[in-house]
């Protein structure tokens, strides 16, 4: 047995060695702050066990060293899922990832309280004001971080100007909505669709910047180039406050390699996008104790986008458990005030118009709800509300029913590789901030959007974008424990991650299209030459938004906007039926004509339309267009 | 989309995205408080809010018309209330809140 104990430290005090040889020594050499580190975690210290671990033959110190060695194995395979996710050389199991993650997780937090093979140990290594030693013009790398960002958000308009995206034309079609009200700030005769699907925040600002010279979209689609960017800044000023320079600078460099951010970028979630800024400032704010402007800034969020604010809400009464033992009475009591004061503003946005707006929140209650149900075994209404599951043409039909779906985005199986450049560190970063009970808001904001997307229990894949967040600054915090840890080992991590993901990134981008093809877009954008007052309508879910912002023309869709008169079961007959009558007694509850564009997605069942009441009004390419001329004889 | 228009648009942005924020995070931290990238960040986010805020709240309570002379108005006396503060009113406010909190 001791021979075998003895033969394992030699391979581990080789494996150490040879590290050493390559320069991997960490802070032992340059910073001198390993001796006082050993001070403070062993009360008998003895300096010459610690200045040079590797030549002693404590038994201990072989521990250590195969800790060390066992850190190096983990970042290897770490090194290795990320080339075989980004090559995609073979399919792995989103499972594995998050094993993985927890793994590497746990040991290596283990490894940087008990170990000391390669670099500072427990405490010192988490001391945020102990720096690597790493002299960088800080302000400069921000800027570089900035630009880097523009640059993978703009190569896909090298090509194309035409959105990108789904959401585009709605914002269009919202935005051109809301200056048809000025003088008035929130036009006084929005529709019913309009005021439940956004909050006034984003379009007060549209309305004002159009003042300014802002009169075509394309102006609004550089501020939200703008806005998504300027994320990246706000990253890096909360992670400067809540944990370190450092931190926050790593943060911000994944935010712009983050093939989810761009995600998010390339689905033109506008609203999102700014509140997530906004929602940054105000945590800023809360760690400044800036009551005044975090009140005014935390309702502005409340203003521009609902599931942010949620989260806003959530964050903000959850980080007043931990305030309640770290602050005064008087500080805690101002803080409550200040929560309270950011509802109440935030709710008098929606007090002129947009009460309806507000119905959304029955929804996220009966959802939770019925997902606890379900996870209950009491109930098991939610099988099948999935929107993958669905044809494309009945995902918006099932949006609408009173069941909140999951959103819009990546799933949480998709998001484990296109974040796996992060997450595995971003665990590490959480346990660390759990272990030194640093139960800061991003920890808080972590642990909740985790809750809601693992559990799936409301809108769970938008949340995503929101979870993403708090992991790209806990795995900024975990790579400096790690570069504090060894500042070598630390460096050619983030060099190896960063060169991976910005590989990835640029994939991304330089593949990135259009969200409609540029023919049909052309065809789209002719539909304003007919003079006549008519309706265009969707066939399928996958044009609205483009219909309804560059038609010129009152779009019916299944489930959106103002004009659609069908019920659910109404479409889905109209889907699948091929009898003429059957289409035509449907359409007649229209009272102007309406052109039926059939794009290049989908096409099916066009018998349906072989009758007099319907005319091919256009055909080329593939993509149909049907007038329909019996409008309005109904009965 | 000519020169004038680009540089309209251009300033516009930075007069109603920026200014407002800049001169007030003036107010909320001092200068050597924080450094000038958090200030840059603090300004978007500062100018972003207040103006969103001031001119929703104007034209629901008072029915302030909307249009480029109210707005213009409002966002340099939001710019320049804080400037004058911070100039001429801090030292008074300052000695006035410390007595008050002497007295207290």
């Amino acid at each position: 047995m001791a021979k075998a104990e003895e033969g394992s430290l030699n391979i581990t005090r080789a494996l150490t060695n040879l590290l050493f040889t390559l320069g991997f020594h960490g802070s032992n050499s340059d910073s001198g702050l390993e001796s006082d580190s050993s001070l403070k975690s062993n009360p008998n210290p003895n300096p010459d066990s610690f200045s040079n671990s590797t030549s002693d033959p404590d038994p201990s110190s072989g521990l250590t060293n195969l800790l060390s060695v066992i850190l190096i194995f983990l970042l290897v395979i770490y090194s290795l899922l990320v080339l075989i996710i980004n090559l995609r050389l073979f399919n792995l199991e989103p499972l594995y990832i998050y094993s993985f993650s927890v793994i590497f997780g746990v040991l290596a937090t283990y490894i940087f309280i008990k170990g000391r093979g390669l670099g500072k140990v427990g405490e010192t290594i988490f001391d945020l004001d102990e720096k690597p030693k790493i002299n960088i013009p800080f302000e400069y790398l921000v800027i570089l971080i900035l630009f880097l960002a523009l640059i993978f958000r703009v190569i896909p308009y090298s090509n194309s100007s035409i959105p990108l995206g789904y959401d585009p034309g709605i914002y269009k079609y919202e935005i051109e909505r809301y200056w048809q009200g000025l003088p008035e700030i929130i036009p006084p005769d929005l529709e019913s669709w309009d005021r439940g699907w956004s909050p006034p925040g984003l379009f007060i600002l549209t309305n004002i910047l159009h003042l300014y010279g802002f009169n075509q979209f394309d102006h609004y689609n550089a501020l939200y180039i703008f806005f998504d960017i300027i994320i990246a800044l706000g990253i890096y000023v909360v992670g400067k406050r809540f944990y370190s320079k450092e931190v926050g600078l790593i943060a911000a460099f994944f935010f712009s390699v983050s093939r989810v951010q761009f995600g998010v970028f390339y689905l033109f979630f506008f609203k999102n996008v700014l509140a997530i800024f906004l929602t940054l400032i105000t945590l800023y704010l809360f760690k400044t104790k800036k009551y005044i402007p975090l009140v005014i800034v935390g309702a502005v969020v409340g203003a521009v986008h609902r599931p942010t604010f949620l989260i806003l809400g959530l964050v903000y009464v959850f980080s007043l458990i931990p305030a309640k033992f770290e602050s005064s009475n008087k500080d805690l009591f101002v803080k409550i005030i200040a929560g309270g004061l950011i509802l109440v503003i935030a709710l008098g946005f929606f007090m002129p118009v947009h009460q309806k707006a507000l119905s959304p929140l029955n929804r996220v209650v009966e959802s939770t709800q019925a997902r606890f149900l379900s996870v209950l075994g009491m109930d098991d209404s939610l099988e099948g509300d999935s929107t993958k599951s669905q044809p494309q043409s009945q995902t918006t039909v099932s949006s609408t029913r009173s069941v909140m779906g999951t959103g819009t985005f990546v799933t949480p199986f998709e998001y484990s590789f296109i974040a796996i450049f992060y997450v595995p560190l971003a665990f590490m970063g959480f346990l660390i901030s759990a272990y030194r009970r640093n139960f800061n808001p991003f920890f808080i904001w972590a642990v909740i959007t985790s809750i809601i997307v693992f559990l799936q229990l409301f809108f769970s894949n938008r949340f995503i974008i929101h979870l993403d967040i708090a992991v790209l600054l806990l795995a900024g915090a975990g790579l400096f424990y790690l570069l504090n840890y060894n500042k070598m080992l630390g460096i050619l991590f983030l060099i190896f991650l960063g060169l991976s993901a910005a590989y990835a990134v640029y994939n991304d981008s330089a593949t990135a299209l259009s969200g409609i093809d540029p023919e049909e877009f052309a065809y789209i954008n002719s539909l304003k030459t007919i003079k006549e007052d008519a309706y265009v309508m969707s066939y399928i879910t996958a044009y609205p938004t483009w219909l309804v912002g560059y038609s010129g023309k009152e779009t019916i869709a299944p489930g959106l906007f103002n004009h659609n008169k069908w019920s659910v079961d109404q479409w889905e007959e109209f889907w699948l039926t091929s009898n003429y009558t059957v289409t035509s007694e449907l359409m007649k509850v229209y009272d102007k004509p309406v052109y039926i564009y059939i794009g290049k997605i989908i096409r099916y069942n066009e018998s349906k339309f072989d009758g007099p009441c319907f005319t091919k009004f256009f055909e080329r390419n593939r993509v149909h267009i049907y007038r329909f001329n019996c409008y309005g004889k109904n009965g | 989309m000519d020169v004038i228009e680009s540089i309209r648009i251009v300033l516009g942005a930075i007069f109603i995205l920026f200014l407002p924020g800049l001169s007030w995070s003036f107010v909320f931290f001092k200068k050597e408080e924080i450094d000038w990238i958090e200030r840059t960040a603090l300004s978007f986010g500062l100018s972003i809010a207040l103006v969103t805020l001031f001119v929703f709240w104007l034209n629901y309570l008072f029915r302030m018309g909307v249009n480029f002379l109210n707005v213009t108005l409002v966002v340099i006396i939001l710019t320049i209330i804080p400037v004058v503060y911070v100039k001429y009113g801090e030292q008074r406010f300052g000695a006035i809140w410390q007595k008050q909190r002497k007295g207290a």
